[in-house]
């Protein structure tokens, strides 16, 4: 609980930029699912022959689940916060629509007649009987989007459009409650407090819920604009941060504490942080040093001049109880150290991630060209092992290595496990034995997992052999695990740039990054 | 005035108006009576185009009613139905100043008409903040009938518009709008299905059934003039009150005694107070004096009846 406290206390900027952009986003697909249900309701009041098409067709868009839409608009419309906001709005559409319709269908016929016969014109039926007899009914559709809108923003982050999502999704990539907690409690708040504050507005007496409901229309457009209020304090430039990176200690933390580097930030998917940073949705990001997209989208890593990011050396961490059952695994999976270095691990990155060949076919390629296989391999297996990946690329293509290599050399099946959150999550499943082995990288071994004090870690960053060998040591003690020999790559992590807007700026190192930034903050 | 020839409305499966012809003439008021399904509100709706007829002709005022605009022959013709359809959102003086509204009057011009309105229908001008949740059923329809007369149209159409009042409400209401000078100049047609309503406010009475029009006539050739067995049954269980409602004391004269003799304790009242409402006060006082060509006619509990039975046999021959 009181890590919680300090964690919303740490966080209390990031957590307010992020309650306006959720507030701003809610309101502004409210605004203009108003503006575009209200009509259509009335609409197909008059013409009930477009009713069933209409609302069949904005209630299919209902039980699209949210999470799916928001999967839809990245192919359809992309990332950022044109689509999540496309996407909020075809949500809020229902409830609007249907509301407005049932509203102004549900006027009296006796009124209608009596207005009809009295002479007034269809506008003024509408205008003066049907919408305000309406407006109770119409709002309380307005408040159903509105609370659904609440719950939904919190996908936008998703899309790279913010929100306290961002939280929600980084705690989740971080197994970290305190930050699920950071994200959800003050979505749902604002659930309940919007909720709560219409349903009284509905409870009002008459003139005054007539009253305080046109203001609270009026309202929406006030309170969509919050979406804006954060852009208004931050730099020049904007940093696209994978929740990973965010939260880790060897990433953003590491960061601050080398660099003082503040930059305004928004937590992404990291699968979408290549392609945002492409579409100029922000202009730095937090890479990963042997990314086969660096290539595709053209961009520039950073070079790390104060050494914040350790050495992250790619390696198998293994379990000593499997080493031991299949003596010939170790040698085996050796075989594969030294032959991957930076660029040739990049290759095939940018093989699978652009090219769209698979992990598979690219492994098997890289395999035969180094003549690890043997022909012909060993045709049956007796036994069984694990091998895990997190949930990006060049895990797929390391597991693939494993898979083939074991396979082919020893009368092993190897059954893979991907799309693994991250570190924390194959290390548990290690430990608890539901894995034998999977990649990982020394850096990450060391701040993720044995969080030594930060003397030690300062020693470390500079020495990728020494590093190896503490995590090797360490984890052989207390764990129970080894870590193979190192496979040479170094995956660190990086701040990329677009390559063209980098040389614009005459940026190449993180401090000249700084440095910038420090000149326009000083020239505002 | 109105005018209406070979008037039909003709539905999928069936005639709702056959071949309907009346005139209606102007300050007269005439009510269309017949049961549920006799045709007679399709009539009116007709006449200010809620219902499009499939064939036939409306005059309003001389002007083929198809050839207006529909809102504007609308709004020259007021429009009072059941319930009253008064906005529940807006106050008693909003209601009534709809139409003047509409058609864009000063604000002043129609404040005073409201003015004039609220008071012609008896309610205090406190009432004009209330909303209609808050008046009786009653206060309703009155403001009801405000609202349609509001924008002074020539020609008002009323579409049962006591039906949702209690009998001694109504009757009352009655009262009170044969006494509205404003509405008894209006050229008026009205639907009912209280035969006693139709005689008490129709100048003359048109009594429909299957969509046809079966007779059409002052309420006294109605009852004792009877076109077809149908007219005759209609009004056959109520024959007795109507017969009170159709004559007057006037119409009683020439057969009641010659009496010299003046009670003192006598009530005085006019010679065109009807029968029914003559018998109400007799029940109170011993009897009743009226005035007929400079000479008074005294009347009794002893003798109304015997006048009566004569009055009625000469009518029927």
């Amino acid at each position: 609980m009181q890590e919680f406290f300090a964690f919303i206390i740490d966080q209390r900027y990031k957590l307010l930029e992020q309650t306006l952009t959720h507030i701003g986003l809610t309101f502004l697909s409210l605004c203009i699912a108003m503006v575009i249900g209200l009509p259509l309701g009335i609409l197909i009041s008059l013409r009930p022959r477009l009713v069933s098409v209409t609302l069949g067709a904005v209630g299919v868009l209902q039980t699209i689940p949210s999470l799916a839409l928001l999967g839809f608009m990245i192919p359809l419309l992309g990332i950022g916060p044109g689509p999540a906001i496309v996407a909020l709005f075809l949500y809020a559409l229902l409830p609007i629509v249907q509301n407005t319709y049932v509203g102004i269908r549900e006027v009296s016929p006796t009124l209608k007649e009596a207005a009809q016969g009295m002479g007034l014109t269809p506008w003024q039926r509408l205008i003066k009987l049907e919408l305000p007899l309406a407006l109770p009914v119409i709002f309380a559709g307005v408040r159903t989007a509105t609370v659904i809108n609440v719950g939904v923003a919190t996908l936008a982050a998703y899309l790279a459009a913010g929100g306290l999502g961002e939280f929600i999704f980084s705690g989740i990539a971080l197994n970290d409650t305190n930050m699920i907690l950071a994200g959800t409690i003050p979505s749902a708040l604002l659930a309940i407090l919007f909720d709560a504050g219409l349903a009284r507005l509905q409870h009002l007496r008459k003139l005054w819920r007539y009253r305080m409901m046109i203001v609270f229309l009026l309202l929406t457009p006030l309170l969509s604009s919050f979406y804006w209020l954060p852009k208004k304090s931050q730099t020049k430039l904007h940093a696209g941060f994978a929740h990973e990176f965010y939260g880790r200690s060897d990433g953003y933390p590491a960061l601050l504490a080398a660099y003082d580097l503040h930059i305004s930030s928004r937590l992404i998917d990291p699968n979408l942080m290549y392609e945002s940073i492409h579409r100029n949705l922000f202009d730095i990001i937090s890479g990963y040093s042997t990314d086969g997209r660096i290539k595709t989208f053209q961009l520039r890593a950073l070079v790390d001049d104060k050494h914040a990011f350790p050495p992250y050396e790619a390696s198998f961490m293994v379990r000593q109880a499997t080493l031991k059952k299949y003596p010939a695994l170790q040698p085996t999976l050796e075989l594969l150290s030294g032959t991957l270095t930076d660029s040739s691990m990049t290759e095939l990155n940018y093989r699978v991630d652009c090219l769209h060949e698979s992990p598979k076919e690219v492994a098997r390629q890289f395999l035969q060209r180094t003549g690890l296989l043997h022909q012909p391999g060993v045709g049956h297996h007796q036994d069984k092992i694990a091998v895990g990946a997190m949930i990006f690329t060049e895990q797929y293509i390391l597991v693939e290595l494993v898979r083939q290599l074991v396979e082919n050399r020893l009368p092993l099946e190897v059954v893979t496990k991907t799309g693994l959150g991250g570190t924390k999550l194959c290390f548990d499943a290690l430990q608890s034995g539901s894995l034998d082995l999977y990649p990982e990288y020394t850096g990450a071994g060391l701040l993720v997992l044995l969080k030594p004090s930060p003397r030690l870690i300062d020693s470390l960053k500079a020495d990728p052999k020494g590093l190896y060998q503490y995590v090797n040591s360490e984890f052989n003690q207390k764990y129970g695990l080894s870590w193979l020999k190192p496979l040479v790559f170094n995956n660190t992590y990086a701040l990329m740039m677009r390559e063209s807007h980098a040389q614009a700026l005459g940026i190449r190192t993180t401090s000249e990054l700084k440095r910038y930034l420090e000149k326009q903050k000083g020239s505002l | 005035m109105i005018t209406v020839r070979n008037l039909t409305k003709q539905y999928s499966a069936q005639t709702a108006v056959d071949n309907v012809s009346f005139d209606v003439k102007e300050g007269e008021t005439l009510i269309l009576l017949g049961t549920s399904g006799s045709g007679k509100t399709t009539t009116l709706k007709m006449l200010n185009r809620l219902i499009e007829p499939t064939s036939g002709t409306i005059l309003i005022n001389g002007v083929d009613a198809r050839q207006r605009k529909l809102h504007e022959l609308r709004r020259e013709i007021g429009y009072v139905i059941q319930e009253t359809g008064l906005f529940p959102h807006y106050t008693i003086a909003d209601n009534i100043a709809l139409i003047p509204r509409v058609l864009k009057w000063d604000e002043q011009r129609i404040r005073t008409r409201v003015r004039e309105l609220i008071g012609m229908i008896r309610l205090p001008e406190t009432y004009l903040a209330a909303y209609p949740s808050q008046l009786s059923g009653g206060q309703r329809q009155r403001v009801g009938i405000a609202r349609a007369l509001a924008a002074q149209p020539s020609i008002l159409l009323m579409d049962e518009p006591l039906g949702a009042l209690d009998p001694v409400t109504r009757s009352h209401i009655r009262r009170e709008f044969r006494q509205l000078d404003e509405l008894r100049q209006k050229t008026i047609v009205m639907v009912t299905h209280d035969v006693q309503e139709a005689f008490e406010l129709g100048d003359r009475v048109g009594l429909m059934d299957g969509g046809q029009l079966q007779q059409i006539g002052t309420p006294q050739e109605l009852l004792l003039r009877p076109a077809n067995e149908f007219v005759r049954q209609f009004f056959a269980d109520q024959w007795l009150p109507l017969q009170l409602h159709t004559f007057s004391l006037h119409d009683l004269s020439p057969y009641l005694p010659n009496e010299n003799t003046h009670p003192g304790d006598a009530l005085h009242l006019p010679a065109p107070t009807r029968l029914a409402d003559a018998l109400g006060h007799l029940s109170g006082s011993k009897s009743i004096v009226f005035e007929v060509n400079q000479q008074f006619v005294t009347v009794h509990l002893t003798t109304i009846w015997p006048a009566l039975s004569q009055l009625l046999e000469k009518q029927s021959s």
